[in-house]
């Protein structure tokens, strides 16, 4: 029985995402299934109602729960306090390497399916005016201020929004990298779990339709933070 | 078609975009969706069964949590607050697009009447709908 199943061939990451996909429209998860990435931790928003992410390793001894985290620019890495196993606090440093954000956001790219990004893709065509579709398509980044608040926003793609604002006569100075993700996103990289495109089709409609609530929602990274992208 | 020295002309990418730009005007609910990218919910407001269908599915997604953008008085983008599903009307804030004045949160007045709403009637707009944030 053991070696009929080792026999039979695994489905590659495409068979695996069209099958969540048809899943999804059967269960009525219109935002649909995240998939998982092997090698890649899957965050998924508190309320969604499956645990899709794939078996954590068992605790080593060595290892410490997470409590709270937060990148310092002075250090240029992350500073983590967290609990070991037998309840002390500890603290240490992780470091962030905008390579290694490159790399796993590069092997995200099985989770997503190439029909679904070009539906994307025409769905932002709508959105935009011909200049920024074709500034999106050339470069993979786009310009809006917004008329409440001024500030511009450069939309790039699997990259953070930056937030700008006029300095002085000429310049532009970055308030910060705006990171959201609906559904969920693969941590250490820049991927969500929707293709590239309705990512960001997802932060122009909240930054157009209710910026504050963008804002709110979104992580803002410090620009000097390797997380944002810079 | 050819084009100069007898060569096909290739298909003009701007072709497909002017299609496009006249599906912007479109009535229904758009989904972004995982695997599907963008997800079309069209309905006949003529048909009851498909409208009762649409109400349904538009307040499966409010209660999921999910965010409802509809086009507003001057075609501003506004979040949508509620969903009236008896009468079929989007809730959203009136004047979103007006810069708010700036003040500081101690002067904000906490009480008082509720900010103005106005709606908007579910088959004259479409809706774009996301999923609940993850953050990021």
């Amino acid at each position: 029985m053991s070696e009929e199943v080792q026999e039979r061939p695994m489905p590659t990451y495409r068979q695996v995402a069209a099958k969540l996909k048809e899943l999804a429209t059967e269960r009525g998860e219109w935002a649909g299934f995240p998939m998982m990435v092997e090698g890649l931790e899957l965050c998924l928003e508190p309320r969604f109602p499956y645990d899709l992410r794939l078996k954590p390793k068992p605790a080593a001894a060595d290892d410490f729960k997470i409590v709270n985290s937060w990148f310092s620019s002075r250090l240029r890495c992350e500073v983590v306090v967290g609990r070991d196993a037998a309840g002390r606090a500890r603290f240490g440093y992780r470091a962030m390497n905008q390579a290694a954000f490159l790399i796993d956001t590069m092997r995200a790219c099985d989770a997503w399916l190439l029909e679904a990004e070009r539906s994307a893709i025409d769905k932002l065509a709508t959105m935009l005016s011909h200049r920024m579709f074709t500034a999106y398509m050339l470069v993979g980044a786009f310009l809006e201020t917004s008329k409440r608040s001024g500030v511009t926003y450069m939309f790039r793609k699997l990259r953070p929004t930056l937030a700008l604002r006029p300095d002085g006569d000429e310049g532009m100075r970055i308030l910060c990298g705006l990171c959201l993700h609906p559904v969920g996103y693969y941590a250490g990289t820049w991927a969500g779990a929707q293709t590239p495109t309705d990512d960001m089709v997802a932060h122009l409609l909240m930054m157009r339709g209710d910026e504050p609530k963008f804002w709110a929602n979104a992580n803002q990274h410090h620009p000097s933070n390797p997380a944002c992208g810079l | 078609m050819r084009g100069a020295g007898g060569m096909p002309t290739p298909p003009s990418p701007l072709k497909g975009k002017m299609k496009l730009m006249i599906t912007q005007t479109e009535t229904g609910i758009d989904v972004l969706s995982i695997g599907h990218g963008d997800i079309h919910i069209r309905f006949d407001e003529k048909d009851v069964l498909e409208v009762e269908r649409a109400k349904r599915i538009i307040e499966d997604m409010i209660r999921r949590g999910y965010s409802l953008f509809v086009h507003g008085k001057g075609k501003a983008l506004v979040r949508v607050q509620k969903f009236d599903a008896k009468k079929g009307f989007y809730i959203i804030a009136a004047g979103a697009l007006e810069a708010e004045p700036a003040q500081s949160p101690e002067l904000r007045p906490r009480r008082g009447r509720p900010a103005k709403t106005e709606s908007v009637h579910m088959g004259r707009v479409k809706a774009t709908i996301v999923g609940r944030s993850a953050g990021g």
